[in-house]
């Protein structure tokens, strides 16, 4: 990994971190009432961390972006919950998506590496495992489940919209 | 050794999940008021249903025994009332058309509305020997008990209801490092929190009691009322020791429990009537 990959996923972190607990966390607030505009945004910095990179690693970077995400969700443990078992699925749907040459090792699983139908797979099946996980934790009990699949739907939706506004934006490469 | 490692490199993604999840699991029961709730109740209702068949198995064996004790019980009770009736016979034919009499009457109408009702329970379920001991009774929401009411039985405290499901409720002995119940010696007004410091079940102690109070050894504590949990005066024990540590400003009190917790077989719950209107008063004055 180089210091270019380095610099660029401590950034990423920061970044994400802060628009989720500053933006969107306020966003989710303001609209109190109907509590279906949850975006989760920061599972890209999971989906674009690099495939070389040690396993514990991953695990251990999943679960400080959880707690972080946590810290100011006041709801120690939820998101690093959704944000473990994302970590954990992350090679099976690498395998799953993986293209016929194999991947290019020195490359993160990005948009601009693997193009835009791939990485609309990769991120919406990612995202989808995330919001499942978060959203039933969040619930905890079986009594409203009509209304924790209906939020686990808006709030995929809503986050995928989030995460491939970034994207484009940024395009990251690194 | 070496398979071992194996293992550990072919699941290690799992194991480290597995152990990550745990981690986040505990944190979310533990600090998330909600979810604390829901993890409460849901294992409450699960391990109650498991003690209350073990209880009733174990009760068929036992019936002998506890009919010879409430045989015994009636007996005292019926010599009770025998007694206070000769008692009360006596006292109404001294104070007939008296003033006493008549403050009497006074008083007694307008103590008529008790505060506190009371819930029989089955214990289902009690541990003495933990550091943080809990007891199960067969009673839950479907028998209006409530989260946060005092239990008690024929011979003193018990607990404090810490959770229920629908049929039973899981209680807080008070021999629980959390226990907190605000006491205070029979006939004074000095009063102190009732805490256990988890060695000896039948010993307790009181902090927060102030140095210029004046008691002795043998005085009986009681319950003080001044929480929504337990009536007034309900026995909690006799005094042992007291001492003032050095530049404290409170006692140390060591009493010994009069209840033997340890052989608990039936409880009372006390459901406070006013238990809503006091909370939404302390809820408004904290906010």
């Amino acid at each position: 990994m180089t210091s270019r990959t380095l610099f660029a996923n401590v950034f990423r972190f920061l970044f994400l971190v802060l628009i989720q607990v500053l933006v969107l966390r306020r966003l989710a607030l303001e609209w109190a009432g109907f509590p279906y505009v949850n975006a989760l945004v920061y599972p890209l910095f999971l989906m674009l961390l690099p495939i070389t990179l040690p396993r514990w690693g991953q695990f251990l970077l999943a679960f400080i972006l959880g707690i972080s995400v946590d810290l100011f969700y006041d709801s120690p443990g939820i998101h690093a919950s959704a944000a473990v078992f994302t970590i954990y699925l992350r090679p099976y749907i690498l395998r799953w998506l993986e293209p016929r040459g194999g991947y290019n090792l020195n490359h993160i699983p990005a948009k601009s590496w693997l193009g835009y139908g791939w990485f609309f797979r990769y991120s919406a099946s990612l995202l989808f495992f995330h919001c499942l996980f978060y959203f039933s934790v969040e619930a905890f009990n079986f009594a409203n489940i009509g209304g924790t699949l209906l939020r686990i739907l808006t709030g995929f939706f809503f986050s995928l919209i989030g995460i491939w506004i970034i994207v484009m934006i940024f395009n990251p490469k690194e | 050794m070496r398979n071992l490692l194996q293992l550990f490199v072919r699941f290690g993604g799992l194991f480290m999940f597995l152990f990550l999840e745990v981690i986040c699991f505990t944190l979310i029961v533990n600090f998330n008021e909600r979810h604390n709730q829901i993890f409460l109740s849901s294992s409450n209702a699960v391990v109650g249903f498991v003690y209350e068949r073990y209880a009733n198995s174990r009760d068929y064996f036992k019936l002998d025994e506890q009919n010879a004790q409430l045989l015994q019980d009636n007996q005292q009770l019926l010599a009770n009332i025998e007694q206070l009736q000769k008692k009360l016979a006596r006292l109404e034919e001294l104070t007939r058309d008296s003033l006493p009499r008549r403050i009497a009457q006074r008083t007694e109408a307008g103590n008529d509305q008790d505060d506190f009702e009371f819930i029989g329970a089955k214990v289902i379920n009690n541990s003495i020997t933990a550091n943080n001991n809990l007891l199960t009774l067969d009673k839950g929401k479907a028998d209006s008990v409530v989260h946060h009411a005092g239990v008690i039985n024929g011979k003193g405290i018990v607990g404090v209801v810490r959770s229920v499901s629908n049929h039973y409720a899981s209680v807080m002995s008070v021999l629980h490092r959390e226990s907190r119940v605000s006491v205070s010696v029979k006939d004074k007004a000095y009063f102190g929190s009732l805490v256990w410091k988890g060695n000896d079940p039948k010993k307790m102690n009181i902090d927060a009691v102030p140095k210029h109070a004046e008691f002795a050894q043998g005085d009986t504590i009681v319950t003080s009322g001044y929480s929504y949990l337990f009536p007034a005066g309900i026995i909690v024990g006799t005094i042992d020791t007291f001492w003032v540590p050095p530049g404290d400003n409170f006692f140390e009190i060591e009493i010994s429990l009069v209840n033997d917790l340890s052989k608990l077989e039936h409880a009372y719950i006390c459901i406070n009537k006013n238990r809503d209107d006091l909370l939404t008063l302390e809820r408004e004055v904290n906010d």
